[in-house]
């Protein structure tokens, strides 16, 4: 089907009124319109409202516990793990070139920041440890400007404080990177990222940005179907998340 | 008349309680469910026209919502119109599987004694809705309004619709669209949907 045939689709599709082939093929189409998906967010809407018309029945007293009970036995594991994704990856292109640059720019930033502290501080610990965060820096400014890396946007999520984040993720070099922006400052709090795969979040690093810019280095592969998600951690070094979800990607 | 008890999240706006599911908090899905259940099970009743599954559909859907907190984006719309989407989506589902109206259609009549508009005093929230969404559908020419209501109330597919009607598949299709672009408007100059629930 053509773009235009299948846009005609989409509000049959939000009444999920498709027969199964055509569905099908909406559905991939969706991954890769972003037109379409927009159109589909309000119709999607229009259609949840069309279902106040069916009128209301009293649901018994014992339904309202089932859930609150089962919900008791719901791990946040599994309620963190479903990414939301803002656009389908692609291969990089004019917008993913522009996205490189920013975070380009924000790894000078930083390099600056790291720089100003190394004068600063003038202690050979200091020194050392400022070393190896140039170096981690620079790898990821060679992994953001590669022409392999693909770009995502981190979608916020309704828990996001703010702040902007995009995972660069090169599949030849085997590794990938999470730049942020305009994140503040948690207090007494930590930013956490997670590799989340086959519904298990495994946690990246914690970080706590400087005057709103991060980067955290992801050192291993990021597979199809895994995701990145960052959350809001009352402390450092948690295994599994306690916080919630403030922003993820996924490749799927 | 059967009257609800005072509902948990009476002074909470929509946007509060999903703040509140993507924090994990229970009290939050607590109070989504005093407000929404009656909508999402009538709905799903109407659909699948057998209360037990359609007791399991609302279940399914508040247990989704939970888990997924953040596959709801408040920018694109109302948790509301949201949570009724799911009930829609695993109601039709269901209706699907089973794959047999005419079953539908005696379980209907046998619980029909059940589905009575007076039966619940809704939320206030819902009620607005229902009405509004009452009055935008009465705007709808009468073949744009039929044929929403054979999709998205009787779970019916647009080529189920148009052998219903005995219409040309592409008249279902257009009437559906452009029954739900004419609905949008309505319902966007009425501002229900463009409060968010806010």
């Amino acid at each position: 089907m053509t773009h235009d045939e299948l846009k005609s689709l989409v509000p049959v599709f939000a009444l999920d009124a498709l027969g199964s082939e055509e569905e099908q093929e909406l559905v991939a189409h969706l991954k890769v319109c972003l037109e379409c998906s927009n159109i589909l967010a309000e119709h999607r809407e229009t259609a949840g409202m069309l279902g106040f018309a069916a009128g209301s029945l009293q649901a018994p007293g014992d339904l309202r516990d089932r859930i609150l009970s089962q919900a008791a036995k719901t791990s946040r594991l599994q309620a963190i793990a479903p990414p939301v994704q803002l656009k389908s990856p692609s291969r990089r292109s004019w917008g993913g070139q522009w996205a490189g640059l920013a975070a380009a720019a924000c790894v000078v930033a930083l390099v600056a920041v790291g720089l100003t502290f190394l004068r600063i501080g003038g202690q050979a610990d200091r020194l050392d440890r400022q070393e190896q965060v140039i170096a981690q820096q620079r790898e990821v400014l060679n992994l953001i400007t590669s022409p392999d890396s693909i770009v995502l946007a981190m979608a916020p999520t309704e828990a996001s404080p703010g702040g902007e984040g995009r995972a660069f993720i090169s599949d030849r070099e085997g590794a990938a990177a999470v730049v942020v922006s305009g994140l503040r400052d948690p207090g007494d709090d930590v930013y956490t990222l997670w590799l989340i795969v086959d519904g298990e979040p495994q946690p990246v690093a914690d970080f706590v940005p400087h005057d709103g810019l991060a980067l955290v280095p992801v050192d291993g592969a990021v597979e199809p179907e895994m995701t990145l998600a960052v959350t809001v951690e009352p402390n450092r070094g948690n295994t599994s998340p306690r916080g919630p979800v403030i922003m993820a990607a996924s490749r799927a | 008349m059967r009257r609800s008890a005072p509902e948990a999240g009476d002074l909470v706006d929509d946007a509060g309680l999903v703040r509140g599911l993507a924090a994990g908090d229970r009290q939050s899905l607590a109070a989504l469910y005093d407000r929404y259940a009656n909508a999402a099970l009538g709905l799903a009743f109407k659909i699948c026209g057998n209360r037990t599954i359609a007791e399991d559909i609302v279940q399914e859907a508040f247990l989704a919502f939970w888990q997924r907190p953040d596959s709801f984006d408040v920018k694109r719309g109302s948790p509301g119109a949201f949570l009724m989407g799911i009930v829609h989506h695993k109601a039709v589902d269901a209706v699907r599987r089973e794959s047999s109206v005419h079953r539908r259609e005696e379980n209907f009549a046998m619980d029909a004694q059940d589905f009575s508009g007076d039966e619940v005093v809704e939320a206030a929230w819902v009620s607005i809705r229902r009405q509004k969404v009452l009055a935008a559908l009465s705007q709808l020419s009468d073949v744009q309004r039929q044929a929403l209501e054979l999709a998205y109330l009787q779970g019916l597919t647009y080529s189920e619709v148009a052998s219903r009607l005995d219409i040309p598949l592409g008249t279902a299709k257009t009437r559906m669209r452009d029954g739900m672009i004419r609905l949008r408007t309505l319902l966007s100059q009425s501002e229900v949907t463009a409060t968010h629930d806010s």
